[in-house]
């Protein structure tokens, strides 16, 4: 047991906030400085940080004896080791080092939550999440909801690199607007297999594919969201900076769903409901 | 998504769904559909048992942090876990487990101290007909070793009380404080208080004392002296004024003008007809009788001496019995001591050990009962964590046409496939007469239908956001291509 935090891998969580910090600090840095060995030892921090994140996951997978996806605590390992793996790739794919010091900053910002909220033991996992649908259910969830965490984060950038008030994007704004997109359908497509996969496993559990509950009806309300706003971005209309601010509103739904979901009056009843 | 929309429809249309209750021992052939009507299965489900599976209970450590309204849990671990030292997070503590007992028993005990204010004591063997049974006895009040025979342990110069306990009987006292000066009073006499000079009269005493509003007076509820009063009497200007002195509620009642006596009350003692004592520190057997040491005479660990006990109407006809001392303790302090009956977790236990600097408390834990004070507002306990079911399964058989018997079960994510149906586990219930499990039952011909269509639902997105723009961008390279 650690001696900062009574929480289940409390030195790993600790060990995972410092790498991530330091990969957010060098990172900022690096931007600041625009310097690109700086850049580069960013981009090696936030791998080694992902690195060690996996292990602290795999940690707890050996400890707990299941998959370490239960509780809201064991997810705040899988987010930030998700979102840092999915950008390293975007990073890769489209050059845009501007990206790391947010993705280090979001997933430092979940290893936080973990230790303000922190599990102080392993929850035993109830029959009904006994199957093997239950770890690439949620493993395709939470790739989908990293990919439009950095869909959003670009947006953001996007808006915030625009010029003016004009809705139609500069040539220094596009390469954020194109691979938020392209971070956007990713997301969509993981979305949309997660949302499959839970529906063939309630099928194969209950017999229904569907039942209505708060946490199944705020995913597809989120998954319908993302569909309205990949044909909007190719309406002339909400092209450009509109389309950023709706893939912004979209990622609230996503969080809503993810965080929201005891406010409702009907999680009690929930079996996606985090206790 | 035609094919996935197809098959929702097909399993919709076609397809027929319903629910089965069964109790253990019975059997169906039928379910009840959506619309209340039962449907044949073509086959005979029969539940032949129905079972709870529990993990295994975890037994385990908490730190509780008392709250304003309720404690809580600040940190935990496997007892497992416990055997090196744990830090209390916030704090200069540390805790372990010392010892795990599966079927703890825990027993009162003496052990030696250093402190020289303690008491000693003596532990001593009593051979009462078969089976000889241990006892510690400590100085003070005689303690009961075997029916009928009491043991006091005494300190050196003991001797005079333990001969006067036996002594003849002393008659209750009442004493009267006034000024500082306290002396005894008898009923019928007449005293002068000192300092005032005030002359009063003891004329009643009430052993249970309550005022019946009946009568208009004082009166006793019992002979018992559960509430002693004491009337005392003051004449001035030839009028007797009465007060009553109350033993347990000194001043109760008390008038300025009138005399400011406090009373204590000792009760008549009755003396044990005959005791035997043992000098924890000079090791000696005393026996006393009548007002009188009769006997003192050196005993030795490993000594054993004969006893007598009396014939009495509580004992029934007199006895020998047997004592051997074992062990003496100059000074001794009351502690507990536990073992394992057996290695079977019945009745789980703990030692722990609470460090902070160099200081180290010991206290023996269980389930559900005290905790152990760490500091100020935290305390360390021990408890299950309660069963939590782990699967819940339907034992069946499934008959068909020609009488043949296959057994199967039943569990959430584990649903039996016979025939075209699919059984799901979807609820049980316990009542007087058993187990029942609850069944969804569902026809579903478009299943395949589905799967196919969300398969070429996953593989149309792959094509169109990732295959299809990478063709175009390869064959817009090679139109380059060409043109150049």
């Amino acid at each position: 047991m650690s001696a900062i935090t009574p929480a289940i891998g409390g030195d790993w969580l600790i060990a995972g906030m410092g790498a991530y910090a330091i990969s957010a600090f060098t990172a900022t840095g690096a931007e600041i400085t625009r310097r690109p060995r700086l850049k580069n030892a960013g981009i090696t921090l936030l791998t080694g940080a992902m690195i060690l994140n996996g292990a602290a996951i795999a940690w707890m997978w050996i400890s707990a004896g299941r998959a370490p996806f239960k509780t809201l605590y064991e997810t705040m390992f899988l987010y930030p080791f998700c979102i840092a793996l999915i950008s390293l790739i975007l990073v890769r794919l489209h050059r845009l080092s501007l990206l790391v010091p947010f993705a280090a900053a979001g997933a430092l910002t979940c290893l936080l939550y973990a230790l303000w909220h922190p599990d102080l033991e392993f929850v035993l996992l109830p029959p009904a999440l006994q199957s093997a649908w239950f770890v690439p259910h949620v493993v395709t969830y939470f790739v989908a909801y990293a990919a439009l965490f950095i869909s959003a984060v670009l947006s953001v950038l996007a808006l915030w690199k625009g010029e003016g008030k004009t809705p139609r994007l500069t040539s220094t704004v596009l390469p954020f607007s194109r691979a938020s997109e392209n971070a956007a359908v990713f997301g969509f497509a993981a979305l949309t297999l997660g949302l499959a996969m839970g529906a063939l496993w309630a099928k194969s559990a209950w017999g229904e594919y569907w039942s209505w509950d708060a946490k199944e009806n705020w995913a597809f309300i989120t998954w319908l969201s993302y569909l309205a706003y990949h044909h909007l971005r190719l309406l002339g209309a909400w092209r450009g900076r509109r389309a950023l601010w709706v893939n912004v509103a979209c990622f609230g739904a996503v969080m809503f769903t993810y965080l929201g979901m005891h406010l409702l009056p009907t999680a009690s009843s929930s079996l996606h409901v985090y206790q | 998504m035609v094919a996935l929309l197809s098959g929702a429809l097909i399993g919709n249309m076609f397809g027929t769904r319903g629910n089965l209750e069964l109790r253990v021992g019975t059997d169906s052939c039928s379910f009840i559909d959506e619309d209340k009507l039962a449907q044949p299965l073509g086959f005979t489900l029969k539940l032949d048992k129905f079972d709870i599976e529990k993990y295994p209970t975890e037994y385990r450590m908490y730190v509780f942090a008392e709250g304003d309204k309720r404690y809580s849990v600040i940190q935990t671990a496997s007892i497992k876990d416990c055997r090196e030292w744990i830090p209390v997070s916030g704090t200069e503590t540390r805790y372990r487990v010392a010892e795990y007992y599966p079927d703890i028993q825990i027993e009162d005990t003496l052990k030696a101290c250093n402190d020289p204010s303690a008491p000693s004591a003596v532990r001593v063997k009593v051979l009462d007909g078969k089976a000889p049974s241990e006892k510690w006895v400590m100085a003070g009040p005689p303690t009961g070793v075997v029916k009928g025979l009491q043991i006091q342990c005494i300190e050196p110069g003991g001797h005079d009380a333990l001969a006067a306990a036996t002594g003849s009987p002393t008659p209750e006292k009442h004493l009267i404080t006034i000024d500082h000066n306290t002396f005894e009073v008898r009923l019928g006499q007449t005293y002068t208080a000192p300092g005032s000079g005030r002359k009063f009269t003891v004329v009643e005493f009430l052993p249970d004392f309550y005022y019946d509003f009946q009568k208009k007076g004082a009166a006793t509820r019992s002979a018992a002296p559960n509430n002693p009063a004491l009337g005392i009497e003051e004449t001035t200007a030839g009028k007797a004024e009465r007060e009553w002195l109350f033993a347990n509620m000194p001043g109760h009642g008390h008038k300025p003008e009138q005399l400011d006596a406090v009373y204590k009350y000792i009760p008549p003692v009755s003396p044990i007809e005959q005791l035997w004592a043992i000098d924890g520190k000079t090791q000696e057997l005393i026996f006393a009788s009548g007002g009188k040491i009769v006997l003192s005479q050196s005993l030795k660990a490993g000594q054993q001496q004969q006893v007598s006990i009396p014939a009495s109407e509580e004992n029934g006809n007199g006895r020998i019995v047997t004592i051997e001392l074992q062990e003496t303790l100059d000074h001794a302090v009351m502690s507990k001591v536990a073992r394992t009956l057996s290695q079977e977790p019945k009745n789980p236990g703990v030692l722990v050990e609470v460090k902070r600097g160099d200081s180290v408390r010991q206290a023996y834990l269980v389930p559900d009962a005290d905790s152990a004070p760490i500091e100020d507002g935290l305390s360390l306990a021990f408890k299950a964590r309660s069963e939590q079911p782990k699967a819940y399964k339907s034992y069946v058989s499934v008959v068909n046409d020609e009488g043949a018997a296959t057994q199967s079960t039943i569990a959430v994510n584990a649903p039996l496939k016979y025939n075209g149906y699919t059984f799901y586990q979807s609820g049980y219930r316990s009542d007087k007469k058993g187990d029942c499990s609850s069944f969804r039952v569902v026809n579903d011909p478009g299943l395949g239908a589905v799967y196919a269509g969300l398969i070429m639902v996953a593989i149309g997105v792959i094509y169109t956001y990732y295959v299809r723009p990478r063709q175009t961008a390869g064959g817009n390279s090679r139109l380059k291509e060409g043109l150049s």
